[in-house]
């Protein structure tokens, strides 16, 4: 009897498991997948567009009979994004929850004005939105942005943004661009911060000769069919305010003399040293983090910065039919246009930031700190003002390897066409 | 010698490490940065180095005087009077420090895992929680957490991994923060941060032998300012300077930044129940700690019939100090700094006149 007491009370504790007031079921949730925002006229409201994931669409079981659309997308002007949502609940028919908030979306209008960091910074401080939220900045109208995106295979939002940032970061064609890193750097006051560029609209394609074969912004790539979302290259942002637009293959630049940001499938052209008609296709590798040394003259508040990349090559393609594998000094050739070009990239972009930006783009701003002994002279020295865009730079890429993939030669074309 | 206690040098060794090792996960590390920026990850040691000395003459004395707890071992060198003066002085700042401290935890549960529920209902549930824990008595106490531990550790250890990918060592550059002179000042101003150490010596004689007690309080010291170091190291090369200054959770901002692979994105939760029980434990522990000092001081038989009142009273000051704020991180501030002198000045106050005395009674 006394044991039948007990287990009726455990049975009973089970109810304290639904927890109180936080009590929520999952259906009476709405899901926000992306926030766009965009400036309004009047100074201090702003549109919030909420893209909400449909959870039946997809799923095995409601499949079959269910007609109802991916994803929904509602624009409402607010001043911050957690009145937005109680605006927004006024078509939405369950609570709007930002947990799952994969990326924010900003207007180029809105990036270029002061007010940018102003909202973003409201945004940090709802304890939903997390820390690997990723920031995009488009072209348009943030809400225009939402609505224009209709991606055909992946058509629930969040799988979409997930694999399309993680491929785009993955190739380098864009950069790792969330809250966290925003945040660190922009509140770090010394370096650029890249955020992901995209758009829906199309421009004329650009007239341009092919260097590197990824010399595009978001919107340049004359792409037929598909969605016509692009995500390539990266805005440049400076104290919190976007101040550039980075090509796709400057974006990877930056990547790649970045220490902190990985990634692993670089796939590039490069002129063709004995045949200039055609370009050599490569698969760049990068094994190990670039070499940054500076000497710093603390009288002079002068540095030298001495970068060497290391790295490998994989041949994937010779139009040109060259033979470059077995011919000793056409292999050297293309070895050097290879470093010379990748090096031209590099110089050419550091040139700009030093010049036009007066800061990095790289976060090289870490290497500097060990030369300190404390913040305050840190600070006073100004890595962002003074150091770096007087710096003497110097980059060095070492090709380490070059390997030729599966096959050992190419066919011989001329004797194929005999 | 106590055979008919069960206690030992493991169990001791836990109980320091809950009650220390958790503070690495509450508002102490945003507490440091205020003034050293990033310098804070290794400043605990700077405290500790601070106290250490007082520390090991306590100890000292307790293993001269042979079976006698802190209180009792003031009462035999000081006499009744001033032993309950000091064991007052002891009992109110740490009861003090429960009720801030108490406040702080049940905020970040509140403000991260369940927003829609009122302040005073998440602490009554809290306090109902660390009252029954703390009433099964102290042996309970430590069995319970040696059974825990290893999933803290684990929770910890996976937190660590998950996260290992986005430290940026550069960021502990320029090593001094916001200047040396600053650092070592700060360091040593917040050796109240390990009062636990101090009030932990009520237990000495609940343990099988008092070697037990020694061994596990300097093993638990020792793996738990690990711990802290470690975990402000993240903190430090997570967050840069400027960011980590303005945070108030770093613990479960890094919980929520975390991913396991692209499928799990949302995990915070699972660190949060680890968590969340490792600061019952610990309050159950604290709330143990504390109503035995004021039970010893005052010669009070049964402990655990205080713990109501004690408790109650702890969560009293939670809600008191939550409806009256005067800029309630300042004035934690402050208490911690003049505790510190209070902590290191007593064992040298005892020490002396148990010197003195045995001069004495030489003569």
């Amino acid at each position: 009897m006394n044991h039948l007491i007990k287990l009726i009370m455990v049975l009973f504790s089970l109810l304290l498991l639904t927890s109180c007031y936080d009590k929520v079921e999952l259906e009476q949730q709405s899901y926000v997948i992306a926030i766009g925002i965009d400036k309004n006229e009047d100074k201090s409201t702003y549109s919030f567009t909420f893209q909400i994931a449909n959870p039946e669409v997809g799923s095995t079981l409601a499949s079959a009979g269910s007609t109802e659309e991916a994803k929904e997308t509602i624009t409402v002007p607010g001043s911050d994004i957690l009145t937005a949502t109680s605006i927004a609940n006024s078509t939405v028919t369950k609570k709007i929850v930002l947990d799952h908030t994969k990326v924010i979306v900003a207007s180029e209008k809105l990036a270029k004005s002061d007010d940018f960091l102003r909202i973003i910074q409201s945004i940090s401080r709802a304890p939903q939105i997390r820390g690997n939220v990723q920031i995009i900045v488009c072209k348009e109208d943030a809400s225009e942005f939402l609505n224009n995106n209709h991606p055909t295979m992946e058509q629930r939002p969040h799988k979409y943004y997930q694999y399309m940032l993680q491929r785009g970061r993955q190739t380098g064609l864009i950069p790792n661009a969330d809250f966290h890193r925003f945040f660190q750097i922009t509140e770090g006051d010394a370096d650029l911060f890249l955020a992901i560029y995209a758009t829906t609209i199309k421009e004329k394609a650009k007239e341009h000769s092919i260097i590197g074969g990824h010399d595009y912004i978001a919107g340049q790539i004359p792409q037929k069919g598909g969605n016509p979302t692009q995500f390539i290259g990266s805005a440049v942002f400076k104290e919190g305010k976007m101040i550039d637009i980075f090509s796709g293959q400057e974006t990877r630049m930056s990547n790649v003399l970045d220490k902190t940001i990985q990634m692993n499938d670089l796939l590039t052209t490069y002129p063709d040293p004995i045949d200039p008609n055609y370009q050599v296709s490569v698969d760049y590798v990068q094994k190990t983090e670039p070499n940054v040394d500076i000497q710093y003259n603390k009288k002079t508040n002068h540095a030298s910065i001495y970068v060497t990349v290391p790295f490998e090559v994989e041949l994937i393609a010779i139009p040109s039919m060259v033979d470059y594998i077995s011919n000793k000094d056409n292999q050297q050739k293309l070895r050097a246009t290879i470093e010379e070009t990748t090096e031209n990239i590099a110089n050419k972009l550091i040139e700009k930031s030093q010049k036009v930006y007066g800061s990095d783009p790289f976060y090289w701003s870490l290497y500097i700190r060990k030369k300190f002994k404390d913040i305050p002279a840190y600070e006073k020295a100004d890595w962002n003002k003074n150091i770096y865009p007087n710096a003497t730079i110097n980059v060095d890429f070492q090709l380490k390897r070059m390997s030729f993939g599966k096959m050992f030669n190419d066919s011989k074309i001329n004797e194929v066409r005999d | 010698m106590n055979p008919n206690r069960m206690l030992k040098a493991g169990e001791m060794f836990t109980l320091l490490f809950i009650l220390l090792s958790l503070k690495a996960t509450d508002a102490t590390a945003s507490l440091f940065t205020q003034k050293t920026q990033n310098a804070f990850w290794y400043m605990p040691i700077i405290s500790l180095l601070v106290i250490l000395p007082s520390l090991l003459l306590l100890l000292h004395l307790l293993k001269k005087y042979q079976d006698k707890n802190l209180i009792e071992l003031i009462e035999t060198i000081m006499g009744s009077l001033v032993s309950k003066i000091i064991g007052l002085i002891i009992f109110l700042s740490s009861f003090l420090l429960m009720g801030f401290s108490y406040r702080g935890y049940v905020e970040q549960i509140n403000f991260l895992y369940f927003p829609e529920t009122p302040y005073v209902i998440l602490s009554l549930i809290f306090f109902t929680i660390v009252y029954f824990a703390a009433k099964k008595g102290w042996e309970v106490i430590g069995f319970t957490t040696k059974i825990f531990l290893p999933f803290f550790v684990l929770s910890s250890v996976i937190l660590i991994i998950l996260i290992l990918n986005d430290l940026v060592i550069e960021r502990v550059f320029p090593i001094f923060g916001s200047g040396d002179i600053i650092v070592l000042r700060e360091g040593a101003l917040k050796g109240s941060i390990f009062i636990e150490l101090f009030l932990i010596t009520i237990a000495y004689t609940s343990f099988k032998k008092t070697d037990f007690f020694r061994k596990g309080f300097v093993l638990g010291l020792i793996f738990s300012i690990i711990s802290i170091i470690c975990f402000f190291f993240i903190y430090a090369t997570t967050f840069d300077y400027n960011s980590i200054a303005k945070m108030s959770y770093p613990f479960h901002d890094i919980t929520q930044y975390v991913n396991l692979g692209g499928y799990l994105t949302n995990i915070e939760t699972f660190f949060m129940i680890f968590w969340l029980l490792g600061s019952f434990l610990r309050y159950a522990i604290y709330l143990y700690l504390v109503t035995w000092i004021i039970s010893a001081t005052f010669h009070i038989e049964h402990i655990e019939s205080l713990l109501l009142p004690v408790g109650f009273l702890g969560l009293i000051i939670g809600v008191i100090s939550k409806n009256l704020i005067i800029n309630e991180f300042t004035f934690y501030n402050s208490i911690l700094n003049y505790l510190t002198f209070f902590y290191i000045g007593f064992p040298i106050l005892l020490w002396l006149i148990s010197s003195l005395k045995g001069e004495y009674r030489k003569k």
